[in-house]
């Protein structure tokens, strides 16, 4: 029922587990594959590790900024970590690995390619966004190198090849159709986002001293915009990452045109339990609405979106759908610039003549009172 | 039985049965105590001179570096060793001082020893003579292009574009008289360095003035020579590109015992990324090249021939240089690397 195809691999289910740290190695992989997850990406493997930086993590409770450089285990660690998961068999017969690597040129990522085809990996992610790192250039960014990178790589080997990209750019098109043109199997969307998640007043410290990853909750509508786009621009199969919780998550992606989604920093944060939650609730929600397979859902929101200069302009307004004898709050009141809410007599009020329907009071609302309905005539 | 079977067994790497072998400390208790668990149900115990002898290898891998006591060098070698430790290889380092009559010799005689490979950097031999290694059986990896050559495994960094990328930098800020002191060897690296000079700028829209370009020997001492050569020739230069830092340190020593201010009167790029370089005043601007990774990847390069899992054709591997904005040419407002 959850199993999709995409680069011509069957996934189980739409849920993978992205590279990241929770991937190192072989115990990493297992821990991913055992959690029922439908493929796992292990973290980014260059050619010359960099030793793990302590601290390297901060998280504020919505969003975490890790300043990590790629996995510390070298490329021969790698291969002998992919010799033990062959030995040991893969615990889930079903669950693919995906190897995600990035390097500095071409030609430098065309061996890494080559060197884990022949592992026995089922794919390959080329990390071609890292915020992470000195310079200001991001591959991803620059449609020649990302058609260079992508090219070399696929020319080399003969496994599927993902290439993962940024939200960071704003000539998207440009970038997916040079990863097209290179003959790519598949685009990855969003990498992390470069940030600095915050400053100690008191004494100037930055939480993080250099410059970091984001990634969590806060980046997602970025990876659905992302999604959202290249799904307009490619009939490639899409990955969608950034900020995956729950299987709401999984299908907003796949909504927005998605084969797929990836899950991080929610599995770093919360632990594995949320893979099997999240399938269990995306099966009951499947079933709820009758549906036998993603794939009759998959892109159906794009339809639903608009050009800006498409909108029409409905006469909506704000209405109470049950009296509010709120007194402590004023949520609505305070953010009504329109001067339409007003308490009278300890009970609010809202005046159809002056509300020009913005929304705001509609989700500001603790108690969910407010509704947008046609301006009564 | 063989230290294959006890690997397969085992289910990992030879390399990693070898190093609990050769170097346990190398390898976590976990992994160890495994192998060694395999080793004592499978009866093995390895035969030191058998094993040489069944493989026909001798272990060692050669290192032709042109300079000991040149840091990039050092940073090559202790690339290679890292990989060739690994996979339980010992390295025999020589030093060719860019002499193709001693390169020869070492690589005869490596040859003639069955040394299992070489690593040849910075090489002075010509097609012929690596046609010849070929026929006689030696795998080799090359470090560094050579125009001459072609066709070969090797590993290296386009010193023209990172040259260009430095000159194309000192331009947008705003240096037109830009001079050059430039080493004579290696001559492939200095030839290619010369070109993107010129090439950044033609670019820009300057002249290429010869009065600018100072030959100097690849040195500190050189580097201190040529800035007093520059400053006695009072030719009027407003920056100075030194193809390496090592004579980039001796031309900013120079400039500053003379009173002259770097960068405000001359600004100052080096060419390597020496550690030093981050730790002089004003810290110096210049371009890393990736000199332990280039020792890892001609290291891999020669042990995918060597096991026999090297492709048909054969490979070339760039590695991206990359300039390092500091404090040398100006950029007050930035804080230590650009962003």
């Amino acid at each position: 029922m959850l199993s999709v195809e995409a680069m011509g691999l069957k996934l189980k289910n739409p849920v993978i587990v992205s590279a990241g740290p929770w991937t190192r190695g072989h115990k990493g992989i297992r821990a991913a594959l055992h959690s029922g997850a439908a493929a796992v990406v292990t973290e980014t493997i260059v050619a010359e590790p960099y030793p793990d930086l302590s601290p390297r993590y901060a998280y504020d409770g919505r969003g975490l900024q890790n300043i990590r450089m790629y996995s510390a285990l070298d490329m021969e660690e790698w291969i002998d970590e992919f010799k033990q998961i062959k030995k040991d068999g893969r615990d889930n017969g079903e669950g693919l690995i995906i190897a995600n690597i990035t390097a500095g040129t071409p030609s430098e990522l065309a061996y890494l390619a080559r060197k884990f085809e022949k592992a026995g990996v089922d794919a390959l992610e080329l990390g071609l966004a890292c915020p992470m790192g000195e310079g200001t250039e991001i591959v991803a960014a620059n449609p020649n190198k990302t058609y260079a990178f992508t090219k070399e790589v696929v020319s080399t080997v003969g496994i599927p090849v993902m290439v993962k990209l940024t939200q960071s750019m704003n000539n998207l098109p440009e970038v997916v159709a040079a990863v097209e043109k290179a003959g790519a199997s598949g685009i990855t969307a969003i990498n992390t986002m470069r940030c600095i998640l915050g400053i100690d007043v008191e004494t100037g410290e930055p939480i993080l001293p250099t410059y970091g990853g984001y990634s969590g909750s806060p980046i997602r509508p970025l990876g659905l915009a992302t999604v959202a786009g290249i799904a307009q621009s490619t009939e490639l199969p899409i990955f969608g990452i950034g900020g995956v919780e729950s299987y709401k998550n999984v299908l907003e992606y796949i909504m927005l045109g998605a084969s797929a989604a990836e899950v991080g920093t929610a599995v770093l944060i919360n632990g594995y339990g949320i893979i099997p939650e999240m399938l269990e609730n995306l099966e009951l929600w499947m079933k709820k609405h009758h549906i036998s397979s993603l794939e009759e859902v998959r892109g159906n929101s794009l339809e639903k979106l608009y050009s800006f200069e498409e909108l029409k302009v409905e006469p909506q307004r704000a209405y109470l759908t049950s009296e509010c004898l709120e007194t402590q709050c004023t949520k609505c009141l305070v953010c009504c610039l329109d001067e339409a809410i007003s308490s009278v007599g300890g009970k609010i009020a809202i005046d159809e003549d002056k509300c020009t329907g913005c929304g705001l009071c509609r989700d500001l609302c603790p108690q969910n009172k407010i509704t947008l309905k046609w301006k009564k005539l | 039985m063989n230290i294959k079977a006890v690997a397969d067994r085992a289910g990992v790497s030879v390399a990693t049965v070898s190093r609990v072998m050769n170097h346990p400390e190398l390898v976590t208790a976990e992994t160890r105590e495994h192998i060694l668990a395999v080793m004592k149900k499978m009866n093995y115990t390895p035969n030191w001179f058998a094993r040489n002898i069944q493989s026909s290898r001798t272990g060692m891998i050669g290192l032709l570096v042109h300079d000991f006591l040149d840091p990039s060098n050092m940073e090559i070698a202790k690339g290679v060793e890292s990989i060739a430790h690994q996979k339980g290889y010992h390295v025999m380092l020589c030093n060719t001082e860019f002499n193709p009559v001693k390169e020869k010799e070492y690589v005869e005689t490596l040859i003639e020893r069955k040394i299992d490979g070489l690593i040849l950097t910075a090489t002075t031999l010509k097609n012929s003579d690596l046609d010849r290694m070929k026929k006689q059986g030696a795998n080799y990896v090359l470090v560094g292009k050579n125009k001459t050559i072609n066709r070969q495994n090797i590993v290296y960094t386009d010193y023209k574009t990172a040259t260009e990328e430095a000159i194309r930098y000192l331009i947008t800020m705003g240096r037109s008289r830009i001079g050059l002191v430039i080493g004579e060897y290696p001559k492939p690296e200095t030839e290619e360095k010369l070109e993107g000079y010129k090439r950044a700028l033609k670019e820009g829209g300057i002249p290429f003035d010869e009065a600018l370009v100072y030959q100097a020997d690849n040195s500190i001492e050189g580097g201190f020579l040529a800035a007093s050569r520059i400053l006695d020739d009072k030719v009027p230069m407003d920056a100075i590109f030194a193809s390496t830092d090592q004579m980039a340190l001796g031309v900013m020593d120079k400039l500053k015992s003379a009173g002259v201010h770097i960068p405000e009167d001359i600004a100052l790029i080096g060419f390597d990324d020496l550690r030093i370089g981050a730790l002089v005043e004003p810290k110096l601007t210049t371009i890393s090249k990736p000199m332990y990774r280039m020792g890892l990847m001609a290291a891999r390069l020669l042990f995918d021939i060597i096991e026999g899992e090297g492709t048909e054709e054969t490979q070339e591997i760039a590695l991206q240089s990359k300039l390092k904005i500091r404090k040398s040419c100006g950029n007050k407002g930035r804080l230590k690397e650009i962003w």
